[in-house]
């Protein structure tokens, strides 16, 4: 008898969930006249930078009148709150976006392209890496306002004693130099990663695959043409990674740390060296936090004879939400992100790398923030990871690949023949 | 009797030794939450150092329980510990209210589930539980546009509504369960003495009950006090989150505050502890002879 | 025969009243959204534009089915469900048996024991990072001072341990609720059936077996239910700890589903998993309810 209601009750939702298919949508485009003043802008961005924006925030209601509805979330939960909102029909009009978000969400038509609102040469003021890595299909779809990328971090400490006087340049130097102090016993291991089964590992990916000559694709420029994750310095990169679990330069825990906390294990001294975002660079430097503040060097990521460096580009910016209605205000709401004195609060308040070229150029402001000098070499040679709308089925398959060679140890040239096909196959763009 | 006293040794040495293994399993990761809390994270780093720091910091209390909360326009702009301390209050607040809730509609309703024939009852009590069992996520955009007609996204009273619908089930379950343990001879008397059913139902009833309203109150509170992703869908403004989603916030992009969210963790697991300390005493609470069903 | 009937109606009409407003809450609030996800499986919708491309029926069925990476995390959820139930099942039983003894600080552990399931479940997760952390980890910390290993153990980084560790760091949690739930259950047992079979010279074994667990199984079976909804869920802990890794042996199906909906973008494909996931819940529901031979409880 239970069994016949439930199955009843299936079938009727099944049906009522069919009839329902018929129904209208909740998200009812707007038809006023984009020029027109809105009322309110609501903005969604990542808890850590509200600060910074207050002032941006006051600055644009006082010139236009327009008032701005700051929300605020954790990063980790950005991209679920955004979609919820604007599946859910809430008013919504700007949104952070990460650097790999713009091919998911234009293509799910979640943003707007903002060509149509800017000046040819709009673009030209920014860092390159960081104006073009918001861009999809030709169109711009977000403004940066926050660079980054990968950078080696070392102990200057360490390396002294052991007699160093320089980071090493190529990987199998750091090799080399690892095991060198391993033996002095001045460290446990030479080099942690964020290696766990997310973002992380496939940015470390990117640094070696470029640091050792390989690339993603065939016209990796325009982001077409035939992958090349089985190319010789693709395998040469995972052998690196093998070998160095093998022989202990790398850490054997790297595998369970993500590409926050494994800046943990650098601050407690373990290692020598650490891949790390720019943030790096101030927490490392805390007294309160960090066992090895004042001794950390921040240098490019090393490369092999075939690369200088290798590094991934990150950060990200604003976009406009495609079911506004004041596309307009959005847009110049945007724009006053570029002023160079906020992006100046930004990096004062949470050190957030500006994204603007002259700041970098910048003589007072570099005095104040020697980052900035030590930081700007390595833009030259940061790469995008793919721009793909299926871009997260792709990093998925890559973390993947290189844990089978991490954790269980298969042949870095079989894994990655078989991620080359898979990829190959599954991603259609 | 030699023996027995032997026997009885040995039974005292036995409840000794469990409830030493029992604390360390319980009061380990605790300790250790409240010396992270204490301490600096340079220390935590340090594996020679002592296990408790030589000098303790109170400072991210102080943070939570004194940083000034800005309001501002209802957004409070200020550091994620000023936002923990207006969300404990929410959090008190939303879990309380739906703890009363699903304890007044549930045990009334787990009560006609028990004791009264009505039409369709087992079907209704397996469709409840059906609902039960939808995974979270897949009800999210549809409750999330529901809520928007009706106005009150960003509101606490939309949090209260699914918590009591999720904690419902759960009190009707366990208490028609428990209902039914309960003598019939007690009502019985009780409307002999002149009460109606439903007054036998409040008067006689529901004090006996007790020690299990008291489990199911504990399990719906803590079950509200520990949402996140309604919490985190459902509420916008800064003055409205919740201690879990507030709890997120001490992980930015840059890295996780570990000391910070461990002391705002000792904090949020204490308030509930005392709690149900004040109601302890209900489920220690022997119930009157003759009251169970024998 | 009448009689009873007209005394029924009256009793129905009371039994009616004192459900509706739970009914009234639960209905309300849940059926529409099921609808709706029932919907979204079935037709190719852009939740965002409005755009709906038509009816497909089980096709999002088929794909999920014929998804190698669907059952691993089926395969992962199960050991995960079976293992953190089944200790804590255990556990449980044993904490609440020695809880419901009475004996001085009674009331003192009652309480303490309450502590870790008030732990907030981001809190209890970042908690157990730090404690597994290979290099730095409390608990790393704790063996190599008593001398129990002589190098760090990388507890989440080996595919056959990590699983296991995220069942203990779940168990420490959880185990409170089945205590709650089973000394409720306790105290609704008479003494009288305890001094009975005492003086039938029943051991402390027998009486468990005989009185204690069967007088147990309806709340047993309640709260079986609860946690392996609970645990088919686990999401939080998975995401701190391991984030599916290594090499996808913490993949359990709500994290994958979770990414599938989000992280892909692909909400009909999500509440397809969801739905999948409903009714694989519904069918160890009924597995308990036949094991624990309760089919006269509800």
């Amino acid at each position: 008898m239970k069994k016949r209601i439930i199955s009843v009750f299936l079938v009727s939702s099944f049906v009522c969930g069919m009839c329902m298919g018929c129904g209208g949508t909740d998200n009812t485009q707007e038809t006023e006249d984009p020029d027109d003043k809105p009322d309110k802008l609501v903005i969604l961005m990542s808890s850590e930078g509200t600060g910074p924006m207050e002032n941006a925030v006051a600055a644009f209601e006082e010139e236009t009148g327009i008032e701005i509805e700051l929300l605020s979330e954790a990063y980790d939960n950005m991209h679920n709150k955004i979609m919820t909102m604007v599946a859910g029909g809430s008013q919504l009009d700007i949104v952070s976006l990460d650097t790999v978000w713009p091919a998911e969400f234009a293509n799910s038509e979640l943003i707007l392209p903002l060509d149509d609102y800017l000046d040819d040469d709009f673009g030209s003021q920014f860092v390159d890496i960081a104006w073009d890595q918001l861009r999809y299909d030709g169109k711009q779809y977000g403004i940066p306002t926050g660079n980054d990328a990968k950078w080696l971090y070392y102990n200057k400490e360490i390396l002294e004693e052991a007699g160093y006087s320089e980071p090493p340049s190529t990987w199998d130097e750091l090799t080399e130099m690892s095991l060198d102090m391993q033996e002095k016993g001045l460290v446990k291991y030479g080099l942690a990663l964020g290696a766990s089964q997310s973002e992380g590992l496939t940015c470390d990916f990117t640094s070696l695959l470029y640091g050792f000559g390989g690339q993603y694709r065939e016209n990796d420029a325009e982001a077409s043409g035939e992958w090349q994750l089985d190319s010789e310095s693709a395998v040469a990169a995972v052998n690196w990674l093998k070998e160095s679990l093998q022989n202990g330069v790398l850490d054997p825990a790297s595998i369970t740390y993500t590409d926050r906390n494994v800046m943990n294990t650098f601050m407690a001294g373990d290692v020598a060296f650490v891949t790390g975002w720019s943030s790096y660079w101030t927490t490392t430097n805390s007294e309160e936090e960090s066992a090895v503040a004042g001794k950390v060097g921040m240098t490019m990521l090393p490369g092999s004879e075939n690369a200088v460096s290798g590094s991934v580009a990150g950060g990200g910016g604003f976009a406009v939400v495609s079911t506004t209605a004041s596309e307009k205000w959005a847009v110049e709401f945007l724009k006053l992100l570029c002023d160079p004195d906020v992006q100046k609060d930004f990096l004062s308040g949470v050190s957030q790398m500006p994204t603007l070229k002259d700041l970098y150029a910048d003589e007072e402001l570099v005095g104040e923030f020697p980052i900035l000098e030590m930081a700007y070499p390595q833009y030259e040679f940061a790469h995008f990871r793919p721009i793909l709308v299926q871009y997260q089925e792709w990093s998925t398959m890559v973390q993947e690949a290189l844990h089978e060679v991490m954790a269980n140890g298969a042949e870095p040239q079989d894994v990655m023949e078989e991620l080359q096909q898979k990829v190959t196959s599954q991603i259609t763009e | 009797m030699k023996k027995s006293f032997a026997k009885k040794n040995i039974r005292k040495l036995l409840l000794i030794l469990g409830s030493c293994v029992f604390l360390a399993w319980t009061l380990l990761p605790l300790i250790w939450m409240f010396i992270s809390s204490i301490s600096s994270t340079s220390h935590l780093l340090d594996m020679s150092a002592s296990w408790f720091p030589d000098e303790p910091t109170w400072e991210r209390y102080k943070d939570i329980m004194f940083s000034e909360t800005i309001l501002n326009k209802g957004t409070i702009v200020s550091s994620p510990a000023a936002v923990f301390k207006r969300a404990l209050f929410n959090s008190i607040i939303v879990s309380g209210i739906t703890t009363a809730v699903s304890l007044v509609v549930g045990s009334m309703a787990a009560y006609a589930f028990a004791r009264l024939a009505f039409k369709f009852r087992d079907q209704l009590l397996m469709l409840i539980l059906f609902f039960q069992l939808l995974p979270s996520i897949s009800l999210l955009i549809p409750l999330y546009i529901m809520f928007r007609k009706m106005g009150v996204i960003d509101h606490l009273i939309c949090l209260v509504l699914v918590y009591v619908s999720f904690t419902l089930t759960y009190t009707i379950w366990v208490m028609s369960g428990y209902f039914r343990s309960i003598s019939r001879d007690l009502e019985a008397a009780a409307m002999v003495d002149g009460c109606s059913r439903f007054g036998a139902y409040v008067r006689v009833i529901i004090p006996v009950a007790k020690p299990g309203l008291t489990a199911v109150g504990i399990l719906a509170f803590l079950m509200a006090w520990d949402e996140f992703m309604y919490s985190l869908i459902f509420m916008n403004s800064q003055s409205n989150k919740t201690i879990t989603v507030a709890l997120s916030e001490f992980t930015s992009k840059f890295g996780i505050d570990y000391g910070m969210m461990m002391a705002a963790g000792c904090i949020a697991t204490v308030i509930p502890v005392f709690i149900s300390i004040a109601f302890q005493k209900n489920i220690t609470q022997g119930l009157t002879m003759g009251a169970i069903k024998e | 025969m009448k009689n009873k009937r007209r005394l029924m109606t009256k009793e129905a009409r009371l039994g009616i009243f004192m459900i509706s407003p739970a009914l009234i809450i639960i209905i309300g609030l849940m059926l529409y959204p099921l609808l709706y996800t029932v919907y979204l499986t079935l037709v190719d919708y852009n939740v965002f534009t409005g755009i709906n491309k038509g009816f497909v029926g089980v096709q999002e069925y088929v794909e999920v089915f014929s998804d190698p990476k669907f059952w691993n995390a089926i395969k992962v959820t199960m050991y995960f469900v079976a293992g953190s139930l089944l200790l804590q099942t255990i556990a449980g039983f044993a904490v609440a048996t020695f809880l419901n003894i009475p004996f001085r600080g009674q009331r003192i552990l009652r309480a303490v024991m309450l502590a870790p399931w008030a732990v907030p479940t981001v809190v209890n997760a970042q908690l157990w990072n730090w404690i597994l952390n290979a290099s730095y980890g409390a608990l790393n910390k704790l063996l190599l001072g008593i001398g129990v290993i002589e190098d760090p153990i990388v507890w989440l980084g080996d595919p056959k341990l990590a699983l296991n560790v995220i069942i203990v760091a779940d168990t420490w949690k959880m185990l409170p609720l089945f205590v709650v739930m089973l000394l409720a259950g306790m105290s609704s047992i008479p003494p009288s059936h305890y001094e009975a079979a005492k003086l039938e010279g029943a051991s402390f074994w027998q009486s468990f077996c005989k009185i204690t667990f069967p007088l147990l199984k309806p709340m047993l079976l309640v709260v079986l239910i609860m946690r392996t909804a609970q645990a088919i869920r686990v999401f939080d802990i998975v995401y701190v700890l391991t984030q599916g890794g290594p090499s996808n042996s913490t993949m359990t199906i709500s994290y994958y589903t979770y990414y599938q909906t989000f992280s892909a973008l692909d909400f009909g494909y999500g509440s397809t998993l969801a739905m999948v996931v409903t009714l694989i819940t519904l069918g160890i529901a009924i597995i308990y309810k036949k094991l624990l031979n309760a089919d006269n409880i509800y």
